[in-house]
């Protein structure tokens, strides 16, 4: 169909449909003469290790299934009114044509960009944003356009009868200054499974390269100290080995009240077992203890006793690592000290890891993360910035604390991740996708922690912290340690690796409750 | 009224917050503590049984008759926390000098204070009157006066939930 296009950003495309099948075949032949060229152009000795690496990837694709996907979308009353006939779905192949201006004030969403992993379908919508009744009156009586939807800030989605008159309709709304865009339905592959899902964090800090090693063992446990876990979800039922309530009634059980989601959020980022949302040491074993609660108006409460019971009793039970992603702001000596404990006696003697978020105000470290000695962890950016407000990750309403007792950052923003099971929690479903902060940086250092104990368990507590922070990658141009960025950036990789090669590994054995 | 604690050795400053106000619901009765829940909206009963309650809502004259009955604890501010004093202190202590020393020093306390529990590393200590304040200045005393390795008085704290933009 001649003349389709529409304005993204600023910029015109030209549309061409084809069908399904025929645009993945196109994009995998150009996806290969493109790894070809790249690898003639490489010197002899990069180019025989880059060889396999496309084959592989391709082979790790899964299948694209358009019955399947024809199915969902006549099963689903929201994508069945996007278009008349799924037996018939298009892609649509968009290219930049000469530049257009955009319409004043007005925000085309992005141009779809139809790769293997993602597949813009055309139909018979078409989205609307500032369309006045007269621009309305002259689709309905030109194109038979008729309203759907209307959601939030002046949008609207208006239907037409054929995939072409939505191209039409979008040229129309154009001519009358209505910032208009085709509305596509996007199908997104998944990305290959040992590579966190749809996220970026895992493949970041060079988690994939570490489980070549380990992927962590049972006898490591992370003790979660929050809001509670819920051990019974699919991905952390089997790695639950101890829980307990710290600040309400529940005794032997950590399960979190309502919607307090947060800590399910912090075990998964540590040991999630699941294929698809995995956490940094899968392997190893929880504890969940609870000293957290919501307070009914946004906030949380705690009390210092029980969290230095808390604290307490998660080495006594033999944890290896503790992951504490808050603050109490003013400071606490009851706290200090059983951090102190766990520090210097926990794991009989060799001193557990303690883990502390360093917080999200953007401002100095406050307690217990400005604690000297301790692990405390502050958070980075697909970027690999530090977050800042203004940091590219778009989160403009928070940034990580500084200080002098910040050790590394880690990913916090993004972060897929357990959900509590269910509708409850951050998002329906038993996983989210938005978990941020240093909250998530945290858990992902505690993994790392417990991954370099896992081929190591010799290492003591101090050993384990210089590691971490000679194999952390220098961001920014840093040389050497700076408040901001710690030692830099967490490497996963690099870290299990230098445990593993760190000391005498040999007849070094997992202590467990009696003495050394 | 206690304007400090202390924490690694240092006293740390604490304000008064005047918006709200702690409530022991079993001191102040069930009765009564529905009642405070009906007028000031529904608070979650927290550790050591206390109400986080607006100071306006639950009205002057409820507030009266609470303190008559000792059921109000002050709720102070430190460092963006809100923090509520329970009658309870907990003393470590690093060795026979310093457990003995803790001793002498609760035989001079001008507060009344009883031994809840002696542990092989120190005291949890209960305060007779119930009061919140009173914890805050025994553990002072005991912290001036005998030099633990800590005295504490046992605090519930509200912070700010962990995530940011939730």
């Amino acid at each position: 169909m001649a003349g389709m296009f529409f304005m993204a950003a600023g910029v015109r495309y030209v549309v061409s449909l084809l069908p399904v099948a025929k645009a993945l075949e196109l994009r995998r032949s150009a996806a290969r003469a493109v790894s070809r060229a790249a690898t003639r152009a490489m010197p002899h000795s990069a180019a025989k290790r880059a060889a396999p690496a496309p084959a592989k990837r391709q082979a790790a694709q899964p299948e694209f299934d358009l019955a399947k996907l024809q199915g969902t979308i006549r099963g689903s009353k929201l994508l069945a009114s996007r278009v008349s006939d799924p037996g018939k779905l298009a892609v649509a192949e968009s290219v930049p044509a000469a530049a257009r201006p955009a319409r004043a004030g007005a925000t085309p969403p992005e141009a779809p960009r139809t790769t293997i992993h993602a597949i813009a379908l055309a139909t018979e919508t078409v989205i609307a944003e500032g369309a006045h009744r007269a621009d309305l009156t002259a689709a309905r009586n030109q194109l038979g356009a008729r309203v759907i939807d209307e959601s939030l800030d002046g949008k609207a989605l208006l239907r037409v009868d054929s995939v072409e008159k939505a191209f039409r309709l979008v040229a129309l709304l154009l001519s009358r200054q209505v910032a208009a865009a085709p509305n596509f339905l996007r199908r997104m592959a998944r990305r290959p499974q040992g590579a966190g899902g749809e996220g970026w964090a895992l493949d970041k800090i060079g988690v994939p390269a570490a489980w070549k090693i380990t992927r962590g063992i049972p006898d490591i446990r992370i003790a979660i100290l929050d809001e509670g876990v819920d051990g019974k979800h699919r991905a952390l039922r089997q790695a639950l080995v101890a829980e307990r309530d710290f600040i309400g009634t529940n005794g032997a059980s950590a399960a979190p009240a309502g919607d307090d989601a947060h800590g399910t959020a912090c075990a998964g980022i540590a040991v999630s077992r699941e294929e698809d949302f995995p956490g940094v040491a899968p392997g190893c074993s929880l504890i969940a203890a609870r000293i957290g609660m919501g307070d009914g108006s946004g906030g949380w409460v705690l009390d210092d006793y029980q969290t230095a019971d808390a604290i307490d009793w998660c080495w006594r039970q033999g944890a290896d690592v503790l992951s504490n992603s808050w603050a109490l702001g003013a400071p606490s000596d009851p706290v200090a000290r059983a951090f102190g404990r766990a520090r210097t006696q926990g794991r009989n003697g060799k001193g557990a890891v303690v883990a502390i978020a360093a917080g999200n105000q953007g401002q100095a470290i406050s307690f217990p993360g400005n604690l000297p000695g301790f692990f405390t962890v502050g958070a980075s950016n697909q970027a690999d910035q530090r977050k800042t407000t203004t940091s590219s990750d778009g989160e403009r309403n928070w940034g990580s604390n500084a200080g002098p007792t910040l050790l590394v950052l880690a990913p916090g923003v993004s972060i897929c991740t357990t959900d509590i099971g269910g509708a409850a929690g951050y998002d329906p479903g038993d996983f989210t996708r938005t978990f941020n902060g240093t909250s998530a940086a945290t858990p992902h250092v505690a993994g790392a922690a417990a991954l370099m104990l896992s081929v190591n368990p010799a290492l003591g507590a101090h050993e384990v912290r210089s590691l971490l922070g000679e194999t952390a990658k220098a961001l920014a141009g840093q040389k050497g340690w700076t408040a901001e960025l710690g030692h830099g950036r967490l490497d996963v990789a690099r870290a299990v690796a230098a445990a593993r090669a760190h000391g005498a590994v040999a007849g070094a054995r997992k202590g467990g409750g009696g003495p050394a | 009224m206690a304007r400090y604690y202390y924490a690694s050795g240092e006293r740390i400053p604490i304000e008064l917050d005047e918006e709200q106000v702690a409530v022991d619901a079993e001191r102040a009765g069930p009765a009564e503590a529905q009642a405070l829940q009906a007028r000031a909206g529904p608070s979650p009963r927290l550790p050591g049984g206390v109400m986080l309650l607006s100071r306006r809502r639950v009205g002057e004259k409820a507030l009266e008759g609470l303190a008559a009955r000792g059921a109000l604890r002050p709720v102070y501010r430190a460092q963006g926390a809100a923090l509520v004093a329970l009658p309870e202190v907990r003393v470590e202590v690093d060795g026979e000098a310093q457990r003995q020393a803790v001793h002498q020093a609760l035989s001079r306390s001008p507060h009344a204070v009883e031994i809840a529990e002696e542990r092989p590393d120190g005291f949890v200590l209960r305060i007779c009157s119930g009061s919140g304040d009173e914890a805050l200045e025994v553990a002072n005393f005991l912290h001036e006066a005998a030099h633990p390795a800590a005295a504490s008085a046992r605090l519930v704290r509200f912070v700010a939930r962990p995530e940011p933009g939730r």
